[in-house]
């Protein structure tokens, strides 16, 4: 006999309640049926509790269900938003650069246009032409600035300049502007400014292009004023305050603390009246702080406004008598540039400054001259190398200029669309960068800058090397090693190279697959990315080719390619194989994967040649 | 103190004769049927024979006559106290919104400084039970206890009475206090319900009619969680009632539905819901009701300053308990009445609202479905 010991205490109840014992029969079938009515009650209970628990978790988990669902998509379409926003600073910065390219070409003409003879006519077009150019030019830098701010990519770039230069030739792109308004324009730069400081002029400039550009658009009558002063020195350093003061429609008191936020403007209507990106003034005050200065504004409605923005700089020198167009007066430069324009205007440049120039398109034809200037003993006091260039680009140049020590006293200027890191100019030997389009002024002050700073005292260079004998030293034959960008969109290839950009290799770029054939066979490469449409020879075309060398000993080993293209359609990936691809990226190509895949198939190689 | 329970039925007539206790510190207390003309004469023999004493009673459901449930009957005790003040105020009340007045009233009527206890009985169908709590809060301090409850009929809501001036009326409001050192007035409410779920936010309510939870319908919701059950709804949500939590989350109010509005997909229950605050769905078997009730008297007889004294209990339960429990519904009245120390008398109602603190120091709420106790006795 099993005996429970002890009963559940709501057995031991309902025995007791209808009066039964546990170690007896029932002599009373009443209580017998009181007792299983009480345990009958107990059961129901129980089942209907333990049936309203169930339904109880069956709705929590439904609930729990959906809530994850939506957290799913909610997650999901924030990461979608985040990419999409990282596609639009990129885009937009993408975009000002293709816009700044055809200004450059035009701005530097038209430069070149003002110094020939022209009567009052054509001056007058030539310098609205200019003007209008400028104004342009200073609202794409703006929004460039701007999503490179918002990026946190945003470096300056450090030199020596004349403050009074700088206002003085912007208050004559001001006196143009104001032209058609009848706006009477003023600009006062008293005597005791520094003649020569250390700053970031190109961001200067356009921190006031933005200020006079918003005064003379907001002012129907009156004047525009442009102001410099000195506001303290105090050892070796300046304050300077720039103001510009104009007599338009003012600012209401409500709107001037939130007016140097992005894309705030004063209200709609004045947007459609005067249009305006509502970019300036929020990057007036970004480079201002940058700077480790501050901005600020005074404004009556219906009076005026005025903003002002204070900087401290280090003083280089306090006199006036310097002719800073001496300063380059018997230099010898060299100017690698890929594009005939600018190649003209920089050399129109130096010719204004009394420099010899050499031109030169490419990094090839740079490393021949500057072997033969060390025969002929007459060597270059600077190189000014554009970036983007293909095959060999500036980056690829300098190191290759620095792997020679020979050249290693030699300064390099580089000239960049996009801005250059501090890091990566070093890495390369490059002494400082110049953002195109170059303007003259800047450029000058950049090269002269750099001279001082780093160029070998002239005189002596030269009996130096008189003295010296020359011996010939072969230039380096064996190239690093490198990787091959084939794609013609110039957006896309941008973006590829920047990306790669974290990886410490050499990238040339071509733009046909003609050329990366012709490019395959002049250097070894480690990795080919093979943009698939393109004109004149398409990626499968090229890749066939260089299979099919690779099999004749025309090309020694076996050079990974990898396709990239937009055709993400099915089938793509096996054509792509067929041909003799060994991997697949599609577009948009996103950095983490293209990294990654870069780095797998570099890794494959060395272990191959290994 | 001397306690003698008694009741009167119209076949027997008085269970035990009237005791000659007639007294200013007699309180003669009695509960009986809605249908009060066959008590008449019982009521007016009271009268006669208790001229000094307080009377006070209601009708209900059923009376409460120590472990006995009575249905047909006018339950009568008279309880005799040898040192205790007694004082009766009466109040009308003729509709739900004069209740925080009135019970502000009546508690202002009644306090003194010596005052330990209040006994309060009002009509149940004119009065908003979580006002009048409110109200008798707002003019006490919180250490006198208030227990009572809101009379009740047999479940048809048509017609409640309180005993004024010795017979049935209707729209009014009565309390008794209970004065003097020798006093011991103690109350417990407890409902043996079990709140399970999630824990839910009452996002839209109005007086007693509840709209929203979490954002959801609250009939729509209700119904997913009772599944089978809901096709029995009304009649089956007096098994499923909801917690109310009170702000401090250490304690809730138990509220019953009453009714459901399928137009407005609402619920209508038998006291106030908050907005803002949480709730929970509860069930409750048989066995936890019972267990709830004797958890009640456990509390205070562990907490009697000497336990072999036998008490006068006053038991005031739920109507809708009575409905659940059905015919065991005298288990709960033996489980209270068990756990008190021997020779202990238990009278009471079943009601339409219990009134009790519900936890020590607060001064009254409403309860729904709840087993409240107070416990009477005189010291040495």
């Amino acid at each position: 006999m099993k005996e429970v010991n002890p009963l559940h205490r709501r057995l031991e109840k309902q025995l007791k309640r209808t009066g039964l014992i546990r170690s007896g029969l029932p002599d009373d079938l009443g209580k017998w049926q009181d007792f299983l009515h009480l345990v009958d009650r107990s059961y129901t209970g129980t089942s209907d509790a333990q049936y309203l628990l169930e339904r109880s978790l069956e709705v929590s988990s439904q609930e729990m269900r959906k809530l994850y669902e939506d957290l799913k998509a909610e997650t999901e379409q924030r990461i979608d938003a985040l990419h999409k926003s990282e596609q639009k600073t990129r885009f937009m910065a993408n975009m000002s650069h293709e816009l700044r390219t055809p200004i450059h070409g035009i701005l530097g003409s038209l430069e070149i246009v003002k110094g020939t003879d022209l009567d009052g006519r054509q001056k007058l077009f030539v310098d609205t032409a200019y003007a209008s150019c400028e104004v342009m030019l200073d609202i794409i830098n703006n929004i460039l600035d701007f999503s490179k701010l918002k990026a946190g990519g945003i470096e300056l770039e450090i030199i020596e300049f004349s403050p009074r230069e700088l206002v003085e030739s912007i208050s004559g792109i001001m006196s143009t502007m104001a032209q058609e308004k009848n706006l009477e324009v003023q600009c006062y730069i008293p005597e005791e400014i520094p003649a020569r400081v250390k700053g970031d002029p190109a961001r200067l400039r356009q921190m006031l292009m933005n200020l006079i550009g918003n005064a003379v658009k907001f002012t129907e009558r009156g004047e525009v004023y442009t102001g410099l002063d000195l506001r303290e020195v105090k050892g070796e350093n300046a304050l300077l305050r720039f103001e510009v003061r104009d007599t338009g429609i003012g600012i209401p008191q409500a709107m001037q603390k939130s007016i140097f936020e992005s894309f705030v403007q004063v209200d709609a209507s004045i947007n459609r009246r005067y249009g305006g990106t509502g970019l300036g003034l929020t990057i007036v005050r970004e480079f201002a702080e940058m700077m480790g200065g501050k901005v600020g504004l005074a404004s009556t409605p219906g009076q005026g406004s005025t903003f002002w923005f204070e900087i401290p700089v280090p003083i280089v020198e306090n006199s006036h008598l310097d002719n800073p167009h001496q300063h380059l007066e018997g230099y010898r430069v060299m100017v690698v540039d890929d594009n005939e324009t600018n190649r003209r205007i920089l050399e129109n440049y130096l010719h204004a400054w009394k420099a010899e120039a050499v031109i030169v398109s490419n990094g090839h034809d740079a490393l021949h001259k500057l072997e033969e200037s060390l025969h002929s003993g007459k060597p270059f006091d600077i190189l000014l190398l554009d970036w983007f260039m293909p095959q060999m680009d500036g980056i690829a140049l300098a190191k290759a200029i620095r792997s020679d020590e020979r050249h290693n006293q030699t300064p390099i200027v580089m000239l960049t669309s996009y801005g250059i890191s501090q890091e990566k100019q070093q890495q390369a030997g490059v002494q400082a960068a110049v953002t195109k389009p170059v303007r003259s002024v800047t450029l000058r002050d950049v090269l002269a800058d750099t001279l001082r700073r780093h160029g070998s005292p002239k005189h002596n260079q030269q009996n130096q090397n008189q003295a010296a004998p020359v011996i010939a030293k072969p230039a380096p034959k064996e190239l690093p090693p490198a990787l091959l960008l084939a794609e013609d969109n110039p957006v896309n290839s941008l973006i590829a190279i920047t990306m790669l950009e974290k990886i410490n290799i050499q990238v040339d770029h071509v733009t046909t697959g003609k050329l990366a054939l012709k490019a395959i066979r002049t250097r070894p490469y480690k990795l080919v990315l093979m943009d698939i449409n393109m004109p004149e020879m398409d990626g499968y075309t090229a890749t066939r080719y260089i299979r099919k060398w690779e099999k004749e000993g025309i090309l020694k080993g076996r050079t990974p390619v990898i396709a990239m293209t937009a055709n993400a359609l099915k089938g793509d990936k096996e054509k792509c194989m067929s041909v003799g691809m060994d991997d697949y990226l599609p577009k948009p190509v996103k950095q983490d994967e293209l990294l990654a895949m870069v780095e797998h198939w570099l890794e494959e190689t060395t272990m191959a040649a290994s | 103190m001397q306690v003698v329970l008694t009741f009167f039925t119209e076949a027997t007539g008085w269970h035990k004769p009237l005791p000659d206790l007639d007294s200013p510190r007699t309180l003669v207390l009695v509960f009986g049927q809605a249908e009060s003309r066959h008590y008449q004469a019982a009521l007016d023999e009271l009268i006669t024979k208790y001229p000094t004493s307080l009377m006070a009673g209601c009708s209900t459901v059923a009376g409460i006559f120590d472990d006995y449930l009575m249905e047909d009957a006018l339950v009568v005790g008279i309880i005799h106290f040898h040192t205790t003040r007694l004082t009766l105020v009466s109040r009308e009340i003729h509709a739900s919104a004069e209740s925080w007045q009135a019970g502000k009233n009546i508690a202002e009527n009644l306090y003194a400084p010596d005052l330990k206890g209040v006994l309060i009985l009002s009509d149940g169908l004119n009065t908003n039970g979580t006002e009048l709590a409110r109200g008798l809060a707002s003019a006490l301090p919180a250490n006198v206890m208030v227990a009572g409850g809101l009379a009740s009929d047999p479940m048809e809501f048509k017609h409640t009475w309180i005993l004024h001036k010795g017979a049935p009326a209707t729209h009014m409001v009565c309390g008794v206090g209970f004065y003097g050192e020798q006093i011991y007035f103690a109350t417990q409410a407890k409902d043996g319900w079990r709140p399970f779920g999630p824990e839910r936010t009452i996002t839209k309510s109005a007086g007693n009619i509840l709209y929203e939870i979490d954002q959801q319908p609250a009939l729509e919701l209700y119904k997913e969680y009772l599944g089978d059950h809901a096709a029995g709804l009304p009649a089956t949500a007096l098994h499923f009632p909801l917690a109310i939590w009170g702000e401090s989350k250490e304690h809730y109010l138990v509220r019953t539905i009453l009714g459901i509005d399928e137009s407005a997909n609402s619920l209508i229950f038998a006291g106030d819901i908050p907005k803002d605050s949480k709730t929970q769905l509860m069930y409750g078997s048989f066995d936890n009701l019972v267990e709830g009730a004797e958890i009640a008297s456990r509390i205070l007889t562990d907490k009697l300053p000497e336990a072999s004294q036998p008490v006068l209990a006053l038991a005031i339960s739920c109507a809708g308990r009575k409905l659940v429990m059905q015919e065991d519904t005298d288990q709960e009245l033996e489980a209270t009445l068990e756990n008190l120390p021997p020779d202990s008398r238990q009278i009471g109602f079943y009601s339409f609202g219990e009134l009790a603190p519900s936890f020590p120091g607060e001064g009254c709420s409403l309860h729904n479905e709840t087993m409240t106790i107070t416990v009477i006795y005189e010291g040495s």
